[in-house]
């Protein structure tokens, strides 16, 4: 029998022999051009601004379409970008605000997520009904009474303000309980047994179990409020407060007019932190999928 | 080292009773098996006793004491899991170590940075560290203290599971089916293991399997359960030669015993498939009863006087090396084969004779017959008169 298994070919070997059969190789073929035609049309718009972040002014608008810049420009843009609007403070608010929204959803989400995975208890159907619910409220709605809700305290243009909606996210909820739900009751009993209280369980167990659920959240959360324009449109009105996009636009209000270089230059380096960070995030999906073998 | 009760316990889940007033005795050192098929409630009542479900109504006593107020944790018992169980994110050395920790470390002390302000921490985390490492030796997983559990095999992540129960010392270790995600082989081995184990450590332990060989080679006792009762329980002898409910007969031996139709008769003797076998059980004449024979009460050896036999075919043989199982169908009698357990020489001799060829009369010990009634349960036999011929030694 054994010899029967060592002189078969892997199909791994007829791989690298060449010897794939030609419909496979068709059907690889349709489906990688389709998902390089998708990803031209993602990138082009990031290319089109990287390449008008380095232009002249003049050269915005000439006609043709010459992806390459005759002239650098890219060191006045750049500077001009930095120099004529707070993009800093921006981009300090963006990250105060970002990390705070996702601190406070995780310390509010984690717990109530394992409540309603791993605990029963009467009300247990009730609240993740409420949940469901609340997963299909659009922000929209609940703006206005928000609003008044902070005028009244005179609370707002702050910080405060900025983050408030967001600290509690029923999607966090929904998703780490969904993740939770799927993990071992047997690891949470012999905890039990060992002494865990049920924090410790949350902390030292489940979260780090979770962390590639965590990270995937985090991607989720921090690109959706350092692009979001809607919320710090209605809740501030001053630059010391204002988030990146936020910042955008009073800048082309007020400093640049119509200089679409220094604009884009802008748009550029708003735009790359989040790049990073998710490249880092990335990384940490990975190493999270590699690491589970709970079995 | 403790005794343990069970006393009339009661669990339900949703509608359905899963646990029906079990009442259970653990005396103190004892290896004592919960055996049955699963769903039998086997592993709810480890359960229960960790603390870990709650019982609706009856309690759990450690030592006479009531526990039922007690958290897990405050029971000293100590769980080894059917997936071990172990967290998945720390290191070997910390699965064994989260026991001890968790007991001796204050609450403040064990937060992932106030703790290390205390300086107490420091030194009972090397006394930890000690035990840790003298349970891993014991075991022989010193090797593996850095790894991770993903990295570890079956049997290392068993032993590793087996460690974690140990350090603490507990009074009563439970086990639910500790050995059932090992292959063949291992399970072999660590069930020799564990019952040294038991042996060494002399606690208290409750085993719970679906794998009536374990139960019958590790136990001190054994209790089988069927739809959340414990129908019998004894020494793994007494269940295998003594069953008092024909599923118990069933359950227990491996391969199973044969069951044949039987009609009682005036004399208090069986008629089974037309043939006289003389039990003397006492039951009223003209009931239909069940006659358990285990495959090493049937026999091919016909030369004993006065011994019923029954007239068989050979349908197929299953040779073990030392010994042979022989399947027959009996002339008379049901159409699913009864097993003949045979020495090797028995079984050539016969085979040589060509004697195995057409029917063969396959002669019967009575004396190891059990009766049941037709609810299965075991009819009680006159005491043995002198003129029956004891036929379960065969004359070579």
């Amino acid at each position: 029998m054994s010899a029967l298994t060592t002189t078969r070919p892997s199909p791994g070997l007829l791989f690298r022999l060449g010897l794939m059969r030609p419909d496979l190789v068709i059907r690889s073929a349709v489906a990688h051009l389709v998902l390089i035609v998708g990803a031209l049309f993602v990138l082009l718009p990031f290319v089109w601004m990287l390449l008008t972040s380095i232009r002249k002014p003049e050269a915005v608008f000439t006609a043709g379409f010459n992806p390459i810049p005759d002239e650098f420009h890219g060191v006045e843009n750049y500077g001009h970008a930095l120099s004529q609007s707070p993009l800093l403070q921006f981009m300090g608010n963006g990250v105060i605000v970002c990390a705070a929204i996702l601190a406070l959803q995780l310390i509010f989400s984690l717990p109530a997520a394992y409540a309603l995975a791993k605990l029963s208890f009467r009300a247990r159907p009730l609240i993740f009904a409420l949940v469901l619910m609340g997963l299909t409220v659009p922000e929209q709605v609940t703006a206005l009474p928000i609003y008044m809700g902070l005028a009244s305290i005179d609370m707002l243009d702050t910080y405060f303000a900025l983050m408030l909606p967001f600290s509690l996210s029923v999607f966090a909820i929904f998703l780490f309980r969904q993740f939770f739900k799927s993990f071992p009751d047997e690891i949470i009993q012999a905890a039990r047994l060992d002494g865990f209280t049920e924090f410790e369980i949350l902390i030292r167990i489940m979260v780090p179990s979770a962390l590639p659920a965590i990270a995937a959240f985090a991607v989720f959360s921090i690109t959706s409020h350092w692009n979001d324009l809607y919320w710090p449109l209605v809740v501030t009105t001053s630059p010391e407060h204002a988030t990146p996009p936020l910042g955008m636009m009073i800048f082309r209000d007020q400093e640049t007019g119509s200089n679409y270089g220094a604009l884009m230059a802008g748009a550029t380096i708003i735009t790359a932190p989040l790049v990073i960070a998710f490249l880092i995030a990335q990384r940490q999906f990975v190493r999270g999928i590699t690491m589970t073998g709970v079995k | 080292m403790a005794s343990l009760s069970i006393d009339r316990v009661t669990k339900t889940f949703g509608h359905q009773t899963v646990l029906k007033d079990v009442s259970l005795d653990v005396r103190d050192g004892e290896f004592l098996t919960l055996v049955g098929a699963s769903g039998c409630g086997k592993s709810t009542i480890l359960r229960v006793i960790a603390g870990l479900e709650p019982q609706d109504t009856g309690s759990i006593l450690i030592d006479g004491g009531r526990v039922d107020h007690l958290r897990p944790k405050q029971r000293n018992v100590a769980m080894v899991f059917q997936s071990y169980a172990l967290y998945p994110h720390m290191s070997v050395a910390d699965n064994i170590a989260m026991p001890l920790v968790m007991q001796r470390l204050r609450l403040a002390e064990r937060l992932p940075l106030v703790g290390r302000l205390s300086p107490r921490r420091g030194r009972v985390m090397a006394g930890v560290k000690g035990e840790v490492e003298a349970v891993a030796r014991q075991l022989q997983i010193d090797q593996l203290l850095a790894r991770r559990p993903a990295q570890l095999s079956g049997g290392q992540r068993q032993r590793v599971a087996l460690g974690r129960a140990m350090v603490r010392h507990p009074q009563v270790f439970l086990m639910d089916e500790p050995l059932s995600n090992l292959d063949a082989k291992l399970r072999v081995h660590m069930r020799a293991e564990l019952t040294e184990l038991h042996r060494r450590l002399g606690s208290t332990f409750i085993y719970v399997t679906h794998d009536q060989v374990e139960a019958m080679t590790m136990s001190d006792r054994v209790a089988l359960m069927d739809e959340g009762r414990i129908i019998q329980l004894g020494t793994p002898n007494e269940l295998y030669h003594d069953p008092l409910d024909l599923r118990v007969a069933r359950f227990i031996g491996s391969p199973g015993v044969n069951v044949l139709p039987g009609l009682v008769l005036a004399s208090g003797a069986v008629e089974v498939c037309g043939v006289k076998l003389p039990v003397e059980v006492e039951a009223k004449e003209g009931s239909i009863v069940d006659v358990g024979l285990r495959p090493e009460t049937l026999s091919l050896d016909a030369h004993h006087p006065g011994c019923p036999r029954l007239a068989a075919r050979l349908q197929s043989v299953e040779n073990l090396g030392a010994e042979v199982f022989l399947r027959f169908i009996i002339e008379a009698g049901p159409a699913e084969p009864v097993i003949l357990r045979a020495s090797l020489e028995s079984y050539e001799r016969g085979r040589h004779h060509g004697s195995l060829d057409g029917v063969v009369q396959v002669s019967v010990d009575t004396q190891r017959a059990t009766v049941f009634d037709a609810e299965g349960r075991r009819i009680a036999r006159r005491p043995v008169e002198a003129s029956v011929v004891r036929l379960s030694v065969p004359a070579e």
